[in-house]
């Protein structure tokens, strides 16, 4: 292939993504693991994106939390946190006071609304909700309004959840002994799959 | 100049039952009396139409109204339910002005001060014709008194020659000279020691001078006849304070559905809008109002974050909530009203139209409209030592202080489940059968003594074989709890 060649099919790739994200451009990413980094686009979590964590409620919510901290320290703005249930403690988070809101809905409809909502408003870093489930079309939904609003979405599902591919990411994350994270990268937009260990 | 229409309901008691709608609506036009206890015995409160066509009237005994009237149904006199629909009665005339006032316990009297809002219905003489036909259609007898004073116009309502009186500006003292010293709203006793004095009309009154008068018969009765003149002003305790940011809107045919209803919604909002910039102020709490024509009256209320004028925001705040107005058989007015507001300048006010999405305070502003007020909270931390109390909820936007505690907590946390866990020196081993090889702790909170507690826990971190992690603690009984997971 002639550097000609390359060259324009590179510029064919820069132009279907740019079509495909009409307001994204180069969009920033959040360094995660040093491990995992190399493997995803930009080099961390796409920001102004949907991902989904899937897995045990205390390993999601804890890489959930992590995302969360270093989100909201990194943009200076509040985290909106839409639970499922009563059981979600704010002082194990590790979010100061002051750098989390919580809005709480017993109905998964409700908290669909409230994230597409949530999403569009750039005042936030963050918006995590916890879903049992996600079809496409709500998928989509929440991916344009994160691309709107230019925040950031996670949505959490339970480990048997069979919630659909709609996010840019989509991670599977499980408790290993010594502190540790088993982290399966199942889908990855643009990037490739993985899995590794990692210390939080 | 101020004007008050004093709207007389004598048959209130009895006539908030039959109307046409309610329970006892058949009773109508067949004898039907209150009753209650007075006087050692069950006694007469009120006695409708038939009833006193019968010779049933306030007082008489229980067994003597039954006697002369074989017919009678006899329900349980309800004080408190006579004010409250009354209440709901001046309420529902806001559609005349946004200044209505109940009477007292026991004068079924509605005053509606008219003075702005008269020539927006055609003028005096056609509003008490209209509120004649409005409060006569929903079921009620009535007399209408129009005057300069609450005072004269109640005693135009009560005495005047016809069921409509309306005394034109600066005539009370020659027209109402004529009416009996009754008229003042006076005790029963101070009337009849007037009477045997020979003073029976008010102008007998007016001839006297005052010192004595009061001085005879106490400062009411100058005081009555002050406030009938407008020598001195009257406090009465109106639904709605004066000068309110209200905007009405009625409507010549009753509306129903629902793309009229939020259309009217956003016109009433338009006006609110400008009445808010006017003063510099932009809204906390809004009431919408709906005047059904079978005579109820249902409200709408939200609330937000910052003080608010974008119409557009609040009508999709009035749209988005689970509480939906039922139009019934039709709305015929509207009434939106500022109950609470903040300054907004001007600058501030382009918050609605922001140039990439909703704000912050306006996001919320929808949250809590869906989700209920105190869904949507900001967790802040308590001073407790018991976990399950650290943390309480504050307002979204209140700004808060203080830290969490510096040792490591669960991320779920649930009420304290009794578990089986084997220890060894009080260390944790076994949860059931799965080993534990990892266990950190302890870490002791006391009770806290100052609510009556006692005892104390110690908490470990423990994480089994498969990398789960969990919160327990032994209390100090020995007993197990586990209570939490970290991630």
């Amino acid at each position: 292939m002639s550097t000609r060649a390359a060259l324009s099919l590179e510029a064919l790739r820069a132009r279907i993504r740019a079509l495909e994200r009409p307001h994204a451009g180069a969009a920033a990413a959040l360094p995660l693991f040093p491990v995992v980094n190399a493997r995803l686009p930009g080099g961390g979590l796409a920001l102004g994106r949907l991902h989904q964590i899937i897995g045990e409620e205390e390993s999601v919510t804890g890489l959930a939390a992590l995302i969360a901290r270093r989100l909201a320290e990194k943009l200076g703005r509040p985290v909106l946190w839409l639970p499922a249930g009563d059981d979600l403690y704010p002082p194990g988070l590790g979010l100061a006071p002051g750098r989390l809101l919580v809005a709480q809905a017993a109905a998964e409809s409700d908290r669909l609304w409230a994230m597409e909502e949530a999403l569009h408003c750039p005042d936030l870093s963050l918006v995590v909700a916890e879903l049992a489930g996600l079809d496409l079309i709500a998928g989509r939904r929440l991916q344009l309004a994160a691309e709107a609003g230019g925040v950031t979405g996670l949505a959490l599902h339970p480990s048997h959840s069979k919630a659909a591919n709609a996010g840019a990411t989509r991670w599977r994350v499980s408790g290993r002994p010594g502190g540790r994270w088993r982290l399966v990268l199942e889908r990855c937009r643009g990037g490739m799959g993985g899995e590794w260990e990692v210390t939080p | 100049m101020k004007r008050f229409v004093a709207l007389w309901l004598p048959l209130f008691a009895t006539d908030r039952l039959t109307r046409p709608g309610k329970a006892l609506a058949e009773w109508r036009e067949l004898p039907l009396a209150t009753i209650g206890r007075a006087q050692g015995g069950l006694r007469v409160v009120a006695a409708n139409g038939p009833a006193r066509r019968a010779g049933v009237a306030a007082a008489l005994s229980a067994a003597d109204a039954n006697a002369l009237c074989p017919g009678l149904k006899s329900v349980e006199a309800d004080s408190d339910g006579d004010g409250l629909a009354l209440a709901g009665l001046a309420e529902w005339c806001q559609r005349w002005s946004p200044w209505t006032a109940p009477a007292d316990e026991g004068d079924f009297t509605i005053w509606i001060e008219v003075a702005g809002s008269a020539h927006l219905f055609g003028g005096e003489a056609n509003l008490l014709e209209q509120i004649r036909e409005r409060i006569g259609g929903l079921g009620f007898s009535l007399r209408l008194g129009l005057a300069d004073t609450p005072g004269a116009a109640w005693a135009a309502s009560r005495f005047g020659s016809n069921d409509t009186n309306l005394l034109p500006e600066g005539s009370a003292r020659q027209l109402l000279g004529g009416f009996p010293v009754a008229a003042l709203r006076l005790p029963a006793a101070t009337i009849e020691t007037l009477r045997r004095l020979g003073l029976r009309r008010i102008s007998d009154l007016l001839a006297l001078p005052r010192a004595p008068l009061a001085a005879r018969f106490g400062p009411r009765v100058a005081l009555r006849l002050d406030q009938l003149l407008g020598r001195l002003p009257e406090a009465l305790a109106p639904q709605v304070a004066e000068e309110p940011l209200l905007a009405r809107l009625a409507f010549a045919e009753p509306i129903g559905r629902d793309e009229d209803l939020a259309a009217a919604t956003l016109s009433l909002l338009g006006e609110m809008e400008g009445l808010l910039e006017r003063r510099g102020l932009g809204a906390r709490r809004l009431v919408l109002k709906v005047f059904r024509v079978d005579g109820d009256v249902l409200a709408q209320s939200i609330g937000t974050q910052r003080p608010v004028r974008a119409a557009p925001h609040l009508a999709r705040l009035f749209a988005e909530g689970r509480d939906g107005l039922d139009a019934g058989f039709g709305i015929e007015a509207m009434s939106l009203a500022v109950t609470e507001a903040d300054p907004l300048s001007a600058e501030q006010s382009d918050l609605g139209a922001p140039p990439r999405g909703p704000t912050l305070p306006l996001l919320l502003d929808r949250l809590t409209r869906r989700l209920g007020d105190d869904a949507v909270f900001r967790p802040i931390p308590l001073a407790s030592h018991w976990p399950e109390r650290a943390w309480g909820r504050a307002a979204p936007l209140a700004i808060i202080s203080g830290t969490w505690p510096a040792m490591p907590r669960p991320l779920r946390l649930s009420r304290p489940r009794p578990v089986s866990v084997t220890a060894e020196d009080c260390v944790p081993q076994f949860l059931g059968r799965i080993a534990l090889p990892e266990a950190k702790g302890p870490e002791r909170l006391a009770a806290e003594w100052w609510r009556g507690e006692q005892g104390h826990r110690d908490y470990w971190r423990v994480e089994d074989a498969d990398g789960r992690r969990l919160w327990l603690f032994q209390d100090d009984h020995g007993r197990w709890f586990a209570q939490g997971g970290f991630g």
